[in-house]
């Protein structure tokens, strides 16, 4: 009987239909995975493309134990962590049987410091501490003058090598004006380390953005890692794209991160530790892009104190090192090698 | 048998066209939207899942940060930390959030709520991979 | 099956008074029924409407749908309640789908075709009226299509159930139709 072939004919569709719907392959290979977690005080967020779903959150979860490996050593707002350690120590006393790679990282720390005459520096803890820009709830007026005139003169005493590495590997902290504050390089230093993870697990198109610090690998496919760059004045604004596809670095300072204002003062978390104030450069964003992220960290909070002509002539000693600089008044001035597609005054 | 009878009486092939491409789109729909139990938000507290809430129900719910009680809040199939008094609290800025992926914290709490559920289909389109700030 | 009658106005509005009056019946009843649920309910009283349908015509079918949402909601009490707005969104859905229905080659559909798109038009209407009016979140919509799925069942349940009162009806055609 017709009917029924015509019957038999339709379930067989059905039929077809449902399993094509079934085994139709999921496309997440060509899509973007990201996952954020609070580490270091702040978002931290990693995206992966080509990759599939399972290999991806597994890669990840190694590259976010590794920060969290980095942050439990170098955060002095962990009481176990190696860092909180030597802050406690007493002053002038040698300090044995530190982790290697924070010695590494302090040695690198203290070089930059030196080739930017001390305006990059992570001895300042006793200054930030004073600021209190990592109190919750945050200050809302500056520390009294007396207290800062007083760390100023504990600072003037102080010796050339205020943090001084033995050569037996040892540390010392020479008085109370110093003290260790990695906050602008061990972010950067942590983001390495999770993109050396990601890329030595085979995930090879990967973002990495940690509050400001940020590391890139490969592309998404055709399409370059499409990132903004924050208008210093407007939080939802974008002032310039950075079209990427290539291993670079991406670290941003600007004074609108943590600040307050004051009688009409904006009271921003970058120190000057030549005035024992929040810097005031003429510059209010410094964005530097490098191979890594711990320099890329490292040279945006120099450039930012040091200001542009100053900085820029530190930036010449780094190889491969670009920046973007915008001035108080909104102009913008960027090196010749600064990948940025597109770019307006904010 | 006999039910199949009837309806093969009752029916002209155009209704059996019908009830068969209807039904096909029906089963289509169910297996696109399968597995599916609607859009939920996980609270992680210190990275670590603390409760999940299904947005499908208006609820407010108190959890202990680390620098006291945050209050979460569930409306219209939306979820959001309810304004504390910190200019740091991200999630305050960021109001209400109800797509998958979707992400808001107080990061001196050490709180962040996920929008979790399945993936869409067409991934939300983002004008930035990330944000150099 | 399908073929309008030719009656008188006077015989018409009778015949639709009686299929709304069975319509209202099927109505109470279905709301009286235990464990349906406000959601899902086999929407019987939608045959009446399709015995309109298809034997007096569209307009036929959403007087009696239109008369059996006000008088059953009337009867129990849910006049402009949510309850309410929900039937006359299903039922316009369904009136909405009956309408562009006509549009077909008049033997293409019998009375299940048209009943299940009817139903699936029904459904439709109730759920986008819950979306935007009464729950108003995006939630519902992932019921959709176990909803539909009910709807599918009834709407072929009904169309089987209008095909055998049209029958029954048409036997009886010559006491309609006699002066």
């Amino acid at each position: 009987m017709n009917n029924w072939r015509a019957w038999a004919g339709l379930l067989a569709i059905s039929g077809l239909c449902v399993l094509w719907l079934l085994g139709s392959p999921r496309q997440e290979q060509e899509a973007t995975l990201s996952e954020t977690r609070l580490l270091m005080g702040t978002l931290v967020s990693i995206t992966t493309w080509g990759h599939t779903e399972d290999e991806s959150t597994r890669v990840m979860e190694l590259a976010f134990a590794e920060i969290d490996r980095v942050e439990a050593m170098m955060s002095r707002f962990l009481p176990a962590s190696a860092v909180t350690h030597l802050n406690n120590a007493p002053r002038g006393e040698k300090i044995s049987a530190l982790p290697t790679e924070l010695l590494q990282l302090i040695r690198q720390g203290l070089e930059i410091g030196q080739m930017s005459k001390g305006a990059f520096d992570i001895g300042l803890a006793p200054l930030s501490d004073l600021w209190g820009f990592s109190r919750e709830p945050p200050p809302e007026a500056p520390p009294p003058a007396s207290d800062l005139q007083h760390w100023l003169t504990l600072r003037a005493n102080l010796p050339d090598a205020a943090i001084e590495i033995t050569p037996d590997h040892q540390l010392r902290l020479a008085n109370a004006a110093v003290g260790l504050d990695l906050g602008g390089i061990a972010k950067g230093y942590a983001v390495d380390r999770a993109m050396e993870t990601l890329l030595a697990n085979g995930v090879t198109n990967a973002l990495i953005n940690a509050g400001g610090d940020m590391r890139l690998a490969g592309s998404k496919g055709d399409k370059p890692w499409h990132i903004g760059l924050r208008d210093p004045r407007q939080p939802n604004g974008v002032v310039a794209v950075m079209d990427i596809h290539k291993a670079r670095a991406i670290s941003t300072s600007g004074d609108y991160e943590r600040f307050f204002l004051a009688n009409g003062v904006r009271y921003h978390h970058i120190l000057d530790p030549k005035t024992a104030a929040p810097a005031r450069s003429g510059l209010i964003s410094v964005t530097v892009q490098a191979t890594d992220s711990m320099t890329a960290d490292a040279l945006s909070t120099s450039l930012f104190v040091l200001g542009e002509q100053e900085g820029l002539k530190l930036l010449q000693r780094f190889p491969d090192c670009e920046a973007l600089l915008i001035r108080e008044d909104g102009s913008m001035v960027q090196t010749s090698g600064f990948i940025a597609t597109r770019s307006r005054s904010p | 048998m006999r039910l199949l009878t009837l309806l093969a009486r009752t029916t002209t092939p155009g209704d059996r066209v019908t009830m068969a491409l209807s039904g096909m789109a029906i089963v289509g729909l169910m297996l696109s939207t399968r597995g599916d139990p609607g859009q939920r938000g996980v609270i992680y507290r210190d990275n670590r899942p603390l409760m999940t809430l299904t947005l499908n129900q208006d609820q407010k719910k108190e959890v202990s940060g680390k620098l006291g009680a945050v209050t979460i809040q569930v409306e219209q199939g939306r979820i959001r930390l309810v304004e504390y008094n910190s200019p740091r609290l991200i999630g305050t800025r960021t109001g209400w959030i109800q797509e998958v992926g979707q992400i808001s914290a107080c990061v001196p709490c050490g709180i962040l709520i996920k929008v979790e559920g399945a993936r869409p289909k067409q991934p939300p389109t983002v004008e930035f991979d990330a944000v150099s700030q | 099956m399908n073929g309008h009658l030719t009656l008188s106005p006077l015989r018409q509005d009778l015949l639709i008074a009686y299929l709304t009056a069975a319509a209202v019946v099927a109505h109470l009843l279905e709301a009286a029924l235990p464990g349906a649920g406000p959601w899902f309910k086999p929407g019987v009283a939608n045959v009446f409407a399709l015995v309109a349908f298809l034997r007096l015509g569209w307009k036929a079918a959403a007087a009696v749908t239109l008369l059996r949402i006000l008088t059953s909601s009337m009867a129990l009490g849910m006049l402009f309640t949510p309850g309410f707005w929900l039937s006359l969104a299903g039922g316009c859905g369904a009136m909405g789908a009956l309408a562009l229905l006509r549009l077909l080659p008049n033997r293409l559909l019998g009375p299940v075709g048209i009943s299940l798109l009817a139903a699936l038009a029904h459904m439709a209407g109730q759920i986008v009226m819950a979306w935007v009016w009464i729950i108003g979140h995006a939630g519902i919509l992932s019921l959709l299509p176990w909803f539909l799925a009910g709807s599918w069942f009834s709407g072929i349940v009904n169309g089987v159930l209008t095909f055998l009162v049209l029958e029954q009806l048409d036997r009886h055609r010559d006491l309609l139709t006699a002066p």
